[in-house]
């Protein structure tokens, strides 16, 4: 028997069960708790069969009617009893359920924050979507059904096997074998089903995703007359998924049936066999009746066990993408606390020991000989670049579309670690900053601006949560946003939609100007904040932010003429290299690059 | 009835599949009543043993119990099986035409729904209509044919047996009706709050640069978890009832068990029923009314089919933001020549009743081949317009034309061939460079597709710079693609469709001056043979076009050429001030231009 508990739990490979044990480290209480209510149950069966044998057999030795009426009233106490106890079952599964997925889930996306930018870009969306919300409503049905329902079953059904082995050796031993068969029953198809489960899981998966894609891209495709393909091949997809759940169903199908052909022979070939022995003499009519009752009752949890088996199998290939996600290894590493940078010039570490740089107010950045590549086995997208921004300095990064600008931001976000040489916030290593101080300091308007489904002032106080409402203001009036604020619906409670599609391209953008300026770090980066922002608007931002500026360091990228010519320094990026360096004037003069880059 | 209205559509779409219905049908009725029998012929064996019948007249009661035990297995085999199918099969139909209702209501979806929310909906609530095709259809009538054969049976061995426990069994059927509102109302709450919670999965997904950028991850994972707390809460009202109701029935069943015992046993001491049959009436009764339990295990479901079913329905059935009802051809080339005009006469628009229009009394044409720049400042309803002669959405009032032909005429499919369009938002597919690009004309040649790119000024970097050149996969959104690389691979998509009319909208905004030097004269020669309607800021850019249309709030300002409009000094010169010194080299004092140009209205 054991071995076989063991079976049941070793599916895949033996830490895979061990693991998933470990996600349930915060509702075992409440599994011991269903385990508990659910042999209470099953020992109301065994109750409730003994009184119904006991009442037949009364009567069956002819005595009065009314004899049998304290039985009754015990049966109709031991029905509302059960009733208490299956309702009280339901409750615990639940709340074990939720237990469960509560700390999953923010775990998941715990690890996905550390996992970063750098890991979701080759992500699909739709898949990490299946995999936190499905996967984990799923995963959760192993513990609250499966494992409860598992050890529940053992116990139960030996507990009753040992009595049947009591009342009648031969007869408990026949029911014993079926129930011994009937636990190896999942073994003969696990392989099969394995594979099916696994093939079941990663279908929905694509499914869905190719949902989310076709969904997000829906206004282009129709654009281009493409929603009809997509349609089909989707359609396609959605008939491979009903193939392998119809699959999946009859190979499940096959062991139910093998297991209710055992459960249903076995209690037959008990009842034969009791009928016969009591012609035979060898049982007494009680026994036999006991027989009747109560073999049904040894198969009930193991039925139920299968039942809940059958729920659970999603569950462990959904959990093979809660691994996968959990292990997949961070882009970047936070550095251990307390870490000093090993080459640096100075020792880096406050006087709290927490690796906190002294860079708390402007701060320089440098690029120190940044050789860096999205793909290690292609060409580098930066070579060998080396950049000084002093603190409070504000310097252009101009280049050729492609040739590197918003991969530099990247690196100073430390989404990416260089290949070779160093990023420096400060005189420390980015490596060396905890991820979360390092990106303290710094303020982002990237390229292509994401806004959050949610009012305007959510998005607005993503990096500041707690501003004054007079803060929020003055952002949103130096991004050139408080007057198209003030014209929306619902001012600053206006709900944008899913990625702010209800803004024009240039409100979003200041909006997520005004948010980065909202969040006011030492360090601001500018990642062609203004490309959809008309001229005379452009211009007032700009007046702002050069004001703001003051005191900052301000990296600004931009293809504009209007919107770097006012750097103390601007810098050409030509496909991954520094090819030229100075102010607007020098630059016009002496880098013919320069002069045809900006407009 | 609620109900009743919520599963209609479903049942529609099961006559499709009445065959197999029929056959789960019977292989459950056949399944089940061999389970009654099979419990009835062995307790009525134990009766017989008991009241002392011989091994010999035992034997025809084993040999049927051993008969009834072996198609068992096979018949509640193919009773899943044909369910199942049937079930499945009607998934993919409904998951087809979910999509059918994506297609039509974007770019505005369905009650403002978010993607991920949909998403669920196409895969999860219709999931969840499973329940309703595999495990509630046939059981219910197998719920209503078994008990009733039972208690026929219980009738034969005495009618005060059937009379008693008719009253539980109908009890026990009726239990998913008594809290139906209730369950209606939390399937509804649990299904919305999954529904959210998946919505933000997504944002945090997509958002997540953001999120670490600014560090939310706080902010976030605390609306995440009030978001599933609310799930968890529906899920515990949700289970709270279905625990009841699944206790209610079990309490009933043995309450059936006890009638019977009770009756039977009563029966009994006055002779009037064989003491042999006594186990067999007991064992009957309880046997009658377990299919009534297991479609009870369906029953409890009902609220979250109801609420997945309604949701499902909703996008299906929600009208499409634009009718397609257009039958006129497609316009001819004319005497004058092979280009199509364009015409917007007193276009309104709004987004939404409680909006200001986006677009007011919006009046211009543009001539057979000619390119018009639709200027104005952010928000002033470009993207609008562009979006308007699109058909993503109708206009209010006034009406767009291609030559002459209002374009809600049109078949869509044929506005589309008509018109060749670059969004302000590129949304390329994660999938390579070149399907992309061909996702606009399906079936072109690597041929087409780099003569394309070359126009577009894509094919260089896509061979040079990207790691696998045209098989390149390009990431989600195009997120593994710079901003400039993106909007020049959607140029080259929209060029690849050879539409004689294209709109641009702000398709160079993230190109530097030398690229977009480069692409203007590329895109010169394309644009010859077209009408555009281009979207710009940029004076370069603006300059290219043979007429300008300057916007201000929704309405038309100003037409007329850069130069004309910038010596009447009006919305136009105002709005292109700051650039307008620029390109002379003559750089003033940055701060006093500044100045100068804040103070605009
Ligand atoms: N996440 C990524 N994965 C792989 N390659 C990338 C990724 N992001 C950018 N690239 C590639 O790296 C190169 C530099 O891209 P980057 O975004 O830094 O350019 P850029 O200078 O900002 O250009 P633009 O002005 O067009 O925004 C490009 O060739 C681009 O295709
Ligand atoms: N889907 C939408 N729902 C509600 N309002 C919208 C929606 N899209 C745009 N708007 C509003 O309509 C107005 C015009 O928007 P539109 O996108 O046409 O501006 P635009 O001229 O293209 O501006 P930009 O230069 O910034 O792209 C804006 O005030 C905007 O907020
Ligand atoms: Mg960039
Ligand atoms: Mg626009």
């Amino acid at each position: 028997m054991r071995a076989i508990i063991n079976n049941w739990l070793r599916r895949g490979t033996p830490t895979a069960a061990r693991r998933l044990l470990g996600l349930a480290a915060g509702a075992r209480g409440w599994m011991a708790l269903g385990v508990l209510l659910s042999l209470l149950v099953t020992a109301t069966y065994v109750g409730q069969g003994v009184l119904v044998a006991t009442s037949l057999i009364r009567i069956f030795d002819g005595e009065a009617w009314a004899r049998i009426i304290p039985l009754l009233v015990g049966g109709v106490a031991l029905l509302v009893v059960r009733a208490a106890l299956l309702w009280s079952t339901e409750l615990v599964a639940v709340t074990t359920g939720v237990a469960i997925k509560a700390q999953l889930r923010r775990r998941l996306y715990e690890w996905l924050f550390v996992l970063g930018p750098g890991y979701t870009a080759g992500l699909r969306t739709g898949t990490v979507q299946a995999t936190v919300v499905d996967g984990v409503e799923r995963l959760e049905t192993y513990f609250s059904k499966f494992i409860v329902q598992l050890i529940a079953a053992v116990v139960g059904s030996a507990a009753i096997l040992t009595g049947m082995v009591i009342v009648d050796p031969l007869i408990g031993v026949v029911l014993a074998g079926s129930a011994v068969a009937i636990c190896t029953t999942p073994l003969i198809a696990r392989r099969l089903q394995a594979e099916r489960s696994a093939w079941f899981w990663d279908t929905w998966r694509r499914l869905g995703s190719g949902y989310l894609d076709a969904l997000q891209g829906m206004t282009t495709l129709k654009a281009f007359d493409a929603s009809d393909e997509r349609g089909r091949e989707l359609a396609q997809r959605s008939r491979d998924f009903y193939h392998a759940s119809i699959r999946f169903v009859s190979v499940a199908n096959l062991r139910t049936g093998a297991m209710g052909l055992l459960s249903a022979g076995g209690v037959a070939l008990a009842v034969g066999m009791g009928a016969i022995r009591l012609s035979t003499g060898a049982l007494t009519a009680f026994q036999l009746l006991l027989v009747l009752l109560l073999a049904r009752e040894a198969f009930r949890p193991l039925e139920d066990l299968q039942k809940a088996y059958h729920s659970a199998y999603p569950a462990l290939s959904a959990a093979r993408g809660v691994f996968r996600l959990l292990d997949a290894t961070p882009v970047v590493a936070d550095p251990p606390t307390g870490a000093t940078a090993p080459d640096g010039p100075t020792g880096a570490t406050s006087p709290d020991g927490r690796g906190t740089p002294r860079t708390s107010t402007g701060g320089s950045i440098t690029l120190d000989r940044v050789t860096f590549g999205y793909d290690t086995t292609k060409p580098a997208v930066l070579d060998d670049v080396s950049l000084r921004i002093e603190a409070g300095e504000t310097v252009a990064l101009v280049g050729r579309s492609g040739a590197g600008k918003s991969t530099v931001a990247a690196l100073l976000l430390r989404f990416f670690d260089p290949r070779s040489g160093r990023v420096l916030l400060g005189d420390d290593d980015v490596r060396d900053v905890a991820l979360t101080d390092l990106r303290h300091h710094i303020a982002l308007v990237s390229q292509d601006t994401y806004l959050f489904h949610g009012t305007v002032r959510d998005n607005l106080a993503l990096g500041a949560p707690d501003a004054s409402q007079a803060a929020i203001d003055a952002a949103a009036r130096a991004a050139g946003a408080d007057e198209f604020i003030d014209r929306l619906p619902h001012g600053y409670h206006t709900v944008v939609g899913e990625r702010g599609l209800t803004l024009s391209g240039g409100e979003r953008q200041r909006i997520a100007i005004a948010r980065a300026l909202l969040k006011d770090a030492p360090i601001l980066i500018l990642d062609e904040a203004t490309s959809s922002i008309d001229a005379a608007n452009e211009a007032g931002i700009q007046a702002a932010l050069d004001r703001l500026a003051a005191g900052r360091t301000t990296l600004v990228i931009a293809h504009r003429q209007s919107s770097v010519r006012a750097a103390d320094r601007i810098v050409v990026l030509e496909r991954g290299r520094v090819s030229a360096a100075g102010t607007h004037d020098e630059l016009l003069t002496a880098s013919p690059d320069y002069a045809r880059l900006v407009a | 009835m609620k109900t009743a209205a919520s599963v209609r559509p479903l049942v529609r779409i099961v006559r499709t599949y009445r065959r197999l219905l029929l056959g789960a049908v019977v292989s459950g009725i056949v399944d089940q009543g061999l389970a009654v029998a099979g419990a009835a012929v062995g307790a009525w064996l134990v009766g017989a043993a008991i009241t002392g019948a011989s091994p010999d007249e035992l034997r025809p009661g084993l040999i049927v119990l051993a008969l009834l035990v072996l198609p068992r297995a096979a018949v509640g085999w193919l009773e899943s099986y044909l369910a199942h199918d049937m079930a499945f099969r009607a998934l993919v139909d409904i998951r087809e035409q979910v999509y059918r209702g994506f297609e039509r209501q974007a770019p505005s979806p369905q009650a403002g729904r978010r993607s991920g929310d949909l998403v669920s909906t196409a895969m999860d609530d219709v999931e969840r209509l499973e329940v309703f095709f595999a495990h509630t259809l046939s059981p219910l009538v197998v719920a209503v044919i078994v008990p009733t054969g039972s208690l026929v049976a219980l009738w034969f061995i005495h009618p005060a047996l059937a009379v008693a426990l008719l009253p539980v069994a109908a009890l026990v059927a009726s239990i998913p009706a008594w809290l139906r509102r209730r369950a209606e109302r939390q399937g509804h709450a649990l299904r919305a709050t999954l529904g959210v919670v998946n919505a933000e999965a997504v944002d945090g997904v997509q958002g997540l640069r953001e999120i670490v950028a600014f560090n939310g991850q706080h902010t976030f994972l605390d609306r995440l978890d009030a978001r599933t707390a609310d799930l968890h809460d529906a899920q515990l009202a949700h289970g709270a009832r279905t625990g009841a109701e699944r206790a209610a029935t079990d309490a009933l069943i043995a309450l059936g068990v006890i009638v019977a015992l009770a009756t039977a046993a009563a029966l009994v001491s006055a002779g009037s029923v064989p003491s042999s049959l006594y186990p067999t009436a007991v064992v009957l009764a309880g046997a009658a009314l377990a299919p009534v339990g297991k479609l009870g295990d369906a029953g409890r479901e009902i609220g979250i089919v109801i609420a997945a079913s309604d949701r499902v329905f909703a996008v299906i059935d929600a009208p499409a933001t634009v009718p397609d009802e257009g039958t006129q051809p497609p316009p001819e080339p004319g005497p004058a020549g092979p280009h199509l005009g364009l015409g917007f006469r007193q276009v309104s628009f709004r987004y939404a009743a409680n909006l200001p229009p986006a677009v007011q009394d919006v009046t211009f044409d543009v001539a057979p081949g000619e390119t018009v720049a639709l200027v104005g400042h952010s928000g002033a309803g470009k993207s609008t317009l562009a979006h308007l002669l699109m058909r993503f959405w109708d206009v209010d009032s006034g009406s767009i034309r291609i030559r002459d032909v209002d374009v809600r005429d049109l078949p869509q499919r044929t506005l589309r061939q008509l018109v060749a369009f670059v969004p302000q938002d590129v949304h390329l597919l994660n999938s390579s460079v070149a399907e992309n690009i061909a996702l606009a004309r399906p079936g072109a040649g690597q041929a087409d597709i780099e003569r394309v790119a070359h126009a577009a000024l894509a094919h260089d970097f896509i061979v040079d710079e990207l790691p696998d050149g045209y098989d390149t996969r390009v990431g989600e959104w195009g997120g593994r693609l710079s901003g400039g690389q993106r909007q020049r691979i959607a140029i080259a998509r929209a060029l690849l469709r050879d539409a004689p009319i294209l709109v641009m909208d702000e398709p160079v905004s993230n190109l530097d001056a030398s690229s977009e030097h480069a692409l203007r004269l590329a895109m010169s020669r394309v644009r010859a043979g077209r009408t555009t309607v281009l979207v710009a800021h940029r004076m370069s850019t603006i300059r290219t076009a043979d007429r300008l249309v300057v916007l201000h709030q929704g309405r038309v300002a100003e037409i007329g050429t850069h130069d004309e409009l910038l010596a009447t000094g009006g919305v136009y010169s105002r709005l292109v001030a700051p650039q307008a010194g620029a390109p002379d080299r003559v750089l003033r004092g940055s701060t006093s231009e500044k100045e100068v140009t804040r103070h605009d209205p």
